[in-house]
């Protein structure tokens, strides 16, 4: 919204911004980033979602519309530029209990101890990369600041990573920074969190937990680095609690996941990295965020056609209101993943099933009755797209949404087959998967290749002889 | 070496900026570059550890240099200080209580709290110190104007309800002068709020030609106990239960020494000429003495009101030669109630009788001091806001947390 | 108090990175808006239709001669068209004679 208002300043045309109680803090972080950090804004007194029309337009008229024509006819405060150190300058100098003390109340820490970064440790990480400290990987909304490759050195010593972590690390980066993924909605409201998936022979080189356990804190490797992210979206995004990150509830950073490729070789399935457009064996992060997941307990059957209902049924459950990314907020961007347990993936396999049958299976029955579909749009969430068919005569969603005026006609969750997403992972033995809830736009999942240093076979034999 | 851990007091706007990196440029723009030496030189964090032999000597110099303070020493706002100030409030540390004109810093708690403690307020006295603050946040007080004008006003505090003999406010013998810990700190704490947070800085910020005493500090308490009347924020509707802090926009007081006829010809001067442009409500101090003498023959504070009001007038003659008459006339419009009087021999100085706000306060004896506060700016204002009790405390508080 | 014993001394750089940003100046704002064509811009939530209909009604009693562009001639300012919509309201603007906007709803 605040881009709209930041488009039309430049090109000549004064705008107002009309922002909520809650989003006001939000919002002038949020146009410092845009390069406007003196955007005018109207404020509407609470929050829409709980007023009735009748307070709601008193509201606006007695506070808002005043508002509305000051920003539009009184010259704004200027902006003035912000002072801040360079990279290499040490800022503090102490223990470390000191050190944490003092990131912790500039609120450059998560709350947990980090590790103090100092230059030996930094140049200890930039070593694993063949790019210079000073290439900057992305411009980061909302604070616009660089995301340098020091920069990312500097923060995965805080967060505990180990330096042959960091071709992961930048890798992440780049995904950050690309404006497919969003990550300027990272501070929104629902509060989805970041997923993190690896792929390739990387998850040995490094000792990534792919079995038992695969999302729970405890292995160096994939812990680290998921706390990496957040700290990384703290300082360098600049996403900071009560401040312009607003999720309502939030988690916190999630461990990263690995997938078992060796399982998906046996079964002769493709790994996450070739869905994402990759080739088998390539090193690479994909990043997507989510709301919430739940875990699908017992699948019980020895072939798809007895398994698959049930998991079906657990993916559909997971989408309500994110049903918006597939009508509505955005079309067709809602990805729901799916993480299988090794023997679950076996079972289905064995039946001559690859993860595109399972896609398709989940296609054409993780569906609900249209009028389900509309109700979840529209009086449930009151969000102004509400009817499948007027979008699907519009051509903006596909016409298997309206196939007949039959209110109880049921349509699938996304547009295709291949929105869905599949990785094999966890305990090798129990009977368990896991359906994560996506965040559609606000978090499109994004994947790139991770870029070794020449030497890495030497530099890694060294790392493990320390 | 000692270390000194401190919050920082300097207001930072909603985009991060600081207000600092405004003032820079006002003070190179007026070349007061040797007045500030370190204007905007400091890390841009919440807190900053400072290091040196003498940790406290230190932070006074480099905080006086950046222009954080009142010329006077200041207590340095470390973090134990300051949490044990927040902790009074009751309120969360980063709440944000409103956003400071003329430069937009936001005065979160926290940083109500920092300057509040380099003033040298004791904890319990930040219930009051907030009330101030969201009493010159009120739209009608127009801390913009207060702040910039070339006029020399300031926040006039006083202080009604069970809070004053909590916290020893003074309220009698010497009450607007130096001695009592609350009064001069809690007025000096509004004072650097306004200067660190909103940006009020003399001389490139703020053109007030002179200033006045009362920017250090003006507080003081109304004295219940020698009032024949009914205490101030009674009058303004508060249980007398209640503790409350009244602001209005105060010009430097002037002393007299007499009753109502001497309060009269005061206001009737030149000193009141902003009252009149803008309808400014003033202050009036009456001594006990001239109180219980007025009470006696049968007046009501409602009375004097109405016998100020009447006997504060100009001649018609002297208000049209005034300087701001006379200086300023295309930029100066009178208001009706003025002009309208101008036809005949006298002007009111005020409006109506209830923009005259009376209390009782000093020492009670035969020689009646009285004073007479003029008002600035426009729109009329006197703000009235309870005080929040004192949280977070075993002993000595007036309501229990 | 440093206790160099236990506590180890870590000289410690800043986490964080340089702000890239170019100052945009703001558009020059309107003396009046009588006469004036407001561009209503929504992101399609958060009930700013009916936000709209109050302002409208509003500013058109303060300013008679005022006339407003509507949210639906430009679609949704948040979503899969983002890109587009903001790109094309330069020549749109222009098109129309819009002399402000007023964008919603940030809740």
């Amino acid at each position: 919204m605040l881009r709209a208002s930041a488009a039309s300043e430049l090109a000549g045309v004064p705008s107002s911004s009309l922002v909520c109680e809650g989003f006001i803090g939000q919002a002038g972080t949020t146009s410092v980033g845009l390069g406007m950090s003196n955007l005018p804004l109207a404020f509407v007194p609470g929050h829409v979602g709980n007023q009735s029309a009748e307070e709601l337009q008193k509201n606006i008229s007695e506070i808002t519309c005043d508002a509305v024509v000051s920003n539009l006819l009184e010259p704004p405060s200027e902006s003035a530029i912000i002072v801040e150190p360079s990279p290499r300058d040490i800022v503090f100098a102490g223990s470390f209990e000191d050190v944490n003390r003092l990131f912790y109340e500039n609120e450059w820490s998560d709350g947990l101890p980090v590790v103090p970064p100092t230059i030996a440790k930094i140049e200890a990480f930039l070593r694993f990369t063949e790019r210079d400290p000073d290439d900057i990987l992305g411009i980061l909304l909302p604070d616009s600041r660089a995301a340098t490759v020091w920069s990312v050195a500097v923060n995965g010593v805080m967060a505990g990573c180990r330096p042959e972590y960091m071709p992961i690390l930048v890798a992440l980066i780049e995904a950050m920074a690309d404006p497919e993924y969003g990550v300027e909605h990272s501070g929104n409201t629902p509060g989805g969190e970041t997923l993190i998936t690896l792929n390739g022979p990387i998850i040995k080189d490094l000792d990534f937990n792919v079995e038992q356990g695969v999302l729970r804190d405890g292995f160096a490797p994939n812990t680290s680095v998921g706390r990496f992210w957040r700290l990384y979206l703290r300082n360098v995004a600049g996403f900071l609690l009560h401040k312009n990150d607003k999720a309502t509830f939030g988690n916190t950073w999630r461990v990263v996941l690995a997938e078992n490729e060796d399982v998906v070789e046996k079964i002769g399935w493709q790994p996450n990295s070739v869905e994402m457009g990759f080739q088998a064996g390539d090193n690479t992060v994909t990043i997507a965020r989510y709301t919430g997941g739940n875990l699908l307990a017992s699948v019980y059957g020895d072939t798809p056609e007895r398994m698959m209902p049930f998991i079906a049924d657990g993916v559909l459950r997971q989408n309500t209101w994110q049903l918006v990314f597939t009508v509505g907020t955005s079309n067709g961007t809602l990805r729901p993943l799916l993480v299988l347990s090794p023997i679950l993936a076996e079972t289905i396999a064995r039946a001559g099933w690859s993860k595109q049958d399972v896609k398709q299976y989940l296609f054409d029955h993780a569906r609900l009755p249209a009028w389900q579909f509309e109700r979840y749009l529209g009086e449930w969430t009151d969000h102004p797209v509400r009817s499948l068919k007027d979008q699907a005569n519009l051509g903006k969603i596909p016409k298997l949404f309206y196939e007949s005026d039959d209110s109880d006609r049921m349509v699938p969750i996304v547009f295709e087959p291949d929105d869905f997403m599949i990785v094999v992972a966890g305990d090798l033995l129990r009977t368990n998967c896991y359906t994560f809830a996506h965040n559609g736009i606000l978090g499109y999942p994004v994947a790139k290749k991770i870029a070794l240093p020449k030497n890495w076979s030497s530099q890694l034999a060294e790392a493990r002889s320390g | 070496m000692e270390a000194l851990w401190l919050l920082m007091p300097a207001g930072q706007r909603r985009s991060g900026e600081w207000i600092d990196d405004t003032l820079v440029q006002r003070v190179r723009e007026r070349g007061m570059e040797q007045k500030w030496p370190l204007a905007g030189q400091f890390p841009r964090q919440r807190v900053e550890v400072l290091r040196a032999a003498d940790a406290h000597a230190e932070v006074n110099g480099v905080y006086y240099r950046r222009g954080w303070t009142d010329g006077l020493p200041i207590v340095p706002p470390t973090l134990a200080r300051v949490d044990a100030a927040v902790r009074a409030t009751g309120r969360r540390a980063g709440e944000e209580i409103g956003v400071l004109e003329p430069l937009g810093g936001i005065a979160t708690v926290e940083k109500i709290a920092a300057n509040a403690v380099m003033a040298g307020a004791a904890p319990e006295q930040l219930p009051v110190i907030l009330a101030a603050v969201e009493a010159i946040l009120e739209p009608d007080f127009n801390l913009r104007g207060v702040q910039t004008t070339d006029e020399n006003v300031t926040p006039l505090l006083i202080v009604n309800g069970p809070v004053v003999a909590a916290l020893e406010i003074n309220d009698s013998y010497g009450a607007l002068g130096p001695g009592w810990r609350a009064n001069g700190c809690i007025g000096r704490a509004l004072r650097l709020i306004m200067n660190n947070i909103g940006g009020g800085w003399p001389a490139v910020v703020s053109f007030a030609g002179l200033g006045q005493p009362g920017r250090y500090a003006l507080c003081l308490a109304e004295n219940a106990a020698d009032s024949p009347w009914e205490p101030l924020h009674v009058e303004a509707g508060f249980d007398a239960d209640r503790s409350t802090v009244t602001v209005t926009r105060a010009e430097t007081m002037i002393n007299v020494t007499g009753g109502l006829e001497e309060l009269a010809s005061v206001m009737a001067s030149a000193t009141s000429a902003f009252t009149m442009l803008y309808a400014g409500k003033v202050a009036v101090i009456l001594a006990p003495h001239v109180a219980r003498d007025l009470a006696g023959q049968g007046w009501s504070k409602q009375d004097v009101k109405i016998h100020l009001h009447a006997r504060a007038r100009m001649g018609t003659d002297v208000w049209r030669r005034s300087w701001l008459s006379t200086a300023h006339a295309d930029s100066r419009r009178w208001p009706d109630w003025v002009t309208a009087a101008a036809a005949g021999d006298s002007v009111p100085v005020l409006r109506d009788p209830d923009d005259i706000t009376v209390i009782v306060a000093g020492g009670d004896m035969p020689i009646p001091q009285c004073a007479y506060f003029p008002s600035w700016g426009f729109p009329p204002c006197c703000v009235t806001r309870e005080i929040g009790p004192i949280k977070g405390q075993a002993n000595g508080s007036v309501e229990e947390g | 108090m440093t206790n160099k014993e236990n506590g180890g001394h870590y000289e410690v750089v800043w986490p964080r990175s340089e702000r890239q940003l170019q100052i945009q100046p703001l558009a020059k704002r309107l003396d009046t808006l009588n006469g004036k064509t407001v561009a209503e811009l929504w992101d399609y939530v958060f009930r700013g239709d009916e936000v709209f209909e109050v302002l409208e009604r509003d500013l058109k009693q303060r300013y008679p001669g005022i006339n407003f562009v509507s949210w639906r001639d430009f679609g949704a300012t948040h979503g899969e068209d983002e890109r587009e919509i903001l790109a094309s309201l330069p020549r749109r603007f222009k098109e129309m004679g819009v002399d402000a906007v007023i964008s919603g709803m940030g809740c």
